[in-house]
């Protein structure tokens, strides 16, 4: 029988996480406090988060060890099984060799604990004894809950109300495991109650739970607030999955050409590639390929305001006032505009703008299609984010089948889609569509962007 | 008409859910979303929506660009700590 599975012993977990800031070519840019123009200091941050987890985001030591609590909690779910894809790879008629890691089996059935038992545990060692945060469809705000009940930590989520309204199950995992759930806007904060106000049917939007949950957090002295995506220290919880990976790439005496994964807030698939990225920025393999996939439609990536954005890294706004509505502006479809968005992990934009990692967008029906195939070869049924990943690993994979080379790919699989069945309902049942600008707008739209030196259009 | 698309659906990536136009239009403190354009332009006239629908303020508060997420804690602590 040939070998499907990679597993590494427990005892084989990693116990350090590996800190990117360590090996960057050029330290990331401070974040300066909006009030004063300074460097955000530890004392900014504290009313939000424990001093560990601030230190982190600014480490620049590049291993951290796991401590051992973290570590016990780790093991009720990993290590997590590498996969090869075989009957993918038979599927696609490729020489090329597809793995897959998959951390669709943890409790809470994505990554997202990785750091969510890592932040309960640093706010219980600092004698918090309340937690809040927010949610949108409920993955994160579900981890978190189940982060806090290992640690006897209480969780107040306020969720996006729209989706409280439309994903019970996400809710009830979150109630199960002992946290509190509310619809934001609630009337338990200012921030909520100003909104019913005005709006007594407000549907809610992340922004406005963001802000309950961080009034929430500042008006009590027992209380913090956690992120589960962009932070530093965030993305450093998850490099447990990527070192796992190479050990049992190893086993495997396999190395990735190409790693591929999906990139919302960024924290999965930075868990997987910054372990492998500083083979790259030492020189030791200069070839490998990491590759950022977003979505097409998706507004907050390839489109939207990415030229809004670019203005405000780049410090040019006024320029950019060129392109606002009404004056002719056509958000372009240019892949990877949404790295620079600034709801992305700073460490992936900083990567980015140094050429150490790429970005391909896909359009959303191809992304169902590949993951049905996914599904009906190796039997997964995977999250929407991650079947981004799986239909650009089939690309490559086709690639090879033409070029007859047998490439190594690596998809950072971040979970299932269990409760994501109503988007696959939506593909099966042909209501999906894609969104596609006219080729005549899209090159209409790349004249008229104002030509920003170290900008790749 | 302000309410004529309110009932077209859309999966939203940054709730990771489907929503309805209402909710794009609307989720920003009542003001649509700053993703809105890239979202709905391929299904409506999106930009002729928000010029009729929204004033030039209106529109340039809509596309501020989104601060580095550090930086917007901050200045929601400071909100907070303020009103307290």
């Amino acid at each position: 029988m040939e070998r499907n599975m990679y597993f590494l012993e427990q005892k084989d977990m990693p116990t350090h996480w590996y800190n990117i800031q360590a090996d960057l070519p050029e330290p990331l840019p401070p974040v300066l406090h909006p009030a004063t123009g300074k460097p955000v200091g530890p004392d900014d941050l504290a009313p939000l988060f424990p001093m560990e987890l601030i230190m982190q985001e600014v480490s620049t030591e590049r291993w951290i060890e796991i401590p051992e609590e973290i570590r016990d909690v780790y093991s009720t779910w990993r290590p997590t099984v590498l996969h090869r894809a075989r009957r993918l790879e038979k599927a696609l008629d490729t020489p090329a060799k597809i793995f897959y890691k998959y951390e669709g089996t943890s409790q809470a059935g994505s990554h997202k604990p990785n750091t969510a038992v890592a932040q309960a545990y640093y706010n219980k060692k600092e004698g918090i004894k309340r937690i809040t945060t927010e949610t949108g469809a409920g993955q994160w705000g579900s981890a978190l809950s189940m982060g806090c009940a290992f640690f006897d930590v209480e969780l107040k989520v306020y969720m996006v109300r729209i989706s409280y309204d439309q994903k019970p199950y996400r809710r009830i995992l979150m109630e199960t495991w002992g946290a509190q759930c509310v619809p934001s806007p609630s009337s338990e904060t200012k921030a909520g109650r100003d909104m019913l106000e005005k709006w007594p049917d407000c549907p809610g939007s992340l922004g406005l739970a963001i802000s309950e949950a961080v009034e929430d957090a500042v008006m009590r002295d027992d209380t913090h607030y956690s992120l589960g995506s962009v932070l530093n220290h965030v993305l450093l919880h998850q490099t447990i999955v990527g070192e796992e990976t190479r050990k049992q790439m190893e086993m495997a005496d396999a190395y990735p050409d190409i790693i591929v994964g999906c990139i919302g807030g960024g924290s999965n698939f930075a868990g997987q590639f910054l372990p492998w990225i500083r083979d790259k920025i030492s020189g030791e393999k200069p070839d490998l390929r990491i590759v950022c996939v977003e979505p097409e439609s998706c507004p907050t990536m390839t489109r939207g305001i990415y030229a809004y954005d670019f203005g405000d890294t780049a410090g040019m706004t006024p320029l950019l006032k060129m392109h606002t509505l009404g004056h002719g502006f056509i958000p372009p479809p240019i892949h990877a505009g949404g790295l620079r968005y600034h709801g992305m992990a700073p460490i992936i934009c900083h990567l980015y703008m140094l050429g150490l990692v790429e970005a391909v967008a896909v359009h959303q029906t191809d992304v169902f299609k590949a993951g049905i195939q996914f599904a009906r070869t190796e039997g997964v049924i995977t999250g929407p984010e991650p079947c981004h990943n799986v239909k650009v690993a089939i690309d490559e994979a086709l690639k090879c089948k033409e070029s007859g080379e047998a490439k190594t790919i690596l998809i950072a699989h971040s979970g299932h889609g269990h409760f994501d069945l109503a988007a696959y309902d939506a593909y099966l049942t042909g209501k999906l569509e894609d969104f596609a600008l006219p080729e005549d707008e899209i090159k209409k739209a790349l004249e008229e962007l104002p030509k920003i030196p170290g900008q790749g259009q | 008409m302000l309410e004529q698309y309110d009932d077209e659906m859309i999966r939203c990536p940054r709730v990771g859910g489907y929503v309805n136009f209402k909710f794009c239009r609307s989720e920003n403190s009542m003001l649509p979303c700053r993703w809105v354009i890239g979202c709905w332009q391929p299904r409506m006239d999106i930009k002729a929506f928000l010029d009729g629908h929204f004033s030039e303020a209106d529109l340039e508060m809509i596309f501020v660009p989104p601060k580095p997420k550090l930086e917007s804690l901050v200045e929601m602590i400071e909100r907070v700590k303020k009103s307290k």
